[in-house]
């Protein structure tokens, strides 16, 4: 596969899932996998600015994010749940993009595979 | 053919997963195809030694039936099997993590192998819904 894409639906703490969802890319995008983060619902909550994780000794799901920006993997937020949330494009960290449901939609059909989280 | 990488998230018994990827793997062999069956999270469980399920098929031994068939491989990811207590002690030269606690031919290594597996496989199956 050269491509693949990552729909993370959960918040970044509390479950082993979105830490788990944003570790996953990291080994793919460091392979040459062409390789999409698509945070929907609450997985939006995982591109907030300033998480705080050292309180609850938990890894850091911004850091990972922020990781697999540096190594050339894209990650969406999606618009709409981000207004749902009352989460603002700077809210995000540097690098996420903002993207339309049309384009998250777009982004997990062309991928040759995907995984939810 | 091609091969088929398969992800399992959840432990034996709470969920049908770890099965349903046994027979998916088994399928997929009988027609040629590769198997990569990649342990994370939960999942790190399905190849423990020793289980012993009164009601339930016993799941390590399904696995331990793929791991006899040409083109069948298993790894599971170190940090996940890390942190639930399997790995004991450093990588050698190839990158396995020393465990005394899992089915032979189960490796554990970095999840970059995932990656790797990706790479390599023209599908991907994720059971963890």
């Amino acid at each position: 596969m050269d491509s693949i894409a990552f729909l993370i639906t959960s918040l970044p703490y509390g479950k082993e899932d979105a830490f788990r969802g944003v570790y996953l890319p990291f080994a793919t995008v460091s392979k040459g996998v062409k390789t999409f983060v698509l945070l929907v619902g609450d997985g939006v909550c995982s591109a907030l600015k300033n998480q705080q994780a050292k309180t609850i000794e938990y890894p850091d799901v911004s850091q990972l994010i922020q990781n697999i920006l540096a190594l050339g993997g894209q990650v969406f937020a999606s618009r709409h749940s981000c207004e749902e949330m009352g989460i603002k494009e700077d809210d995000l960290i540097n690098g996420v993009i903002s993207a339309s449901d049309e384009h998250i939609t777009q982004t997990l059909i062309q991928a040759d595979g995907s995984i939810v989280f | 053919m091609g091969t088929l990488t398969i992800l399992v998230l959840n432990g034996p018994y709470s969920s049908r997963h770890p099965e349903l990827a046994c027979e998916i793997a088994e399928e997929a062999l009988k027609k040629g195809h590769g198997v990569n069956m990649i342990f994370y999270m939960d999942g790190v469980h399905v190849p423990k030694k020793g289980q012993v399920p009164k009601d339930f098929k016993t799941i390590s031994e399904a696995l331990t039936r793929l791991l006899e068939k040409k083109g069948f491989n298993a790894v599971a990811c170190e940090m996940s099997a890390h942190a639930r207590g399997y790995v004991k002690g450093e990588a050698d030269a190839s990158g396995i993590y020393p465990t005394d606690e899992y089915v032979d031919g189960v490796k554990i290594m970095s999840i970059h192998e995932f990656g790797k597996s990706v790479k390599g496989s023209e599908k991907i199956i994720a059971l963890n819904v």
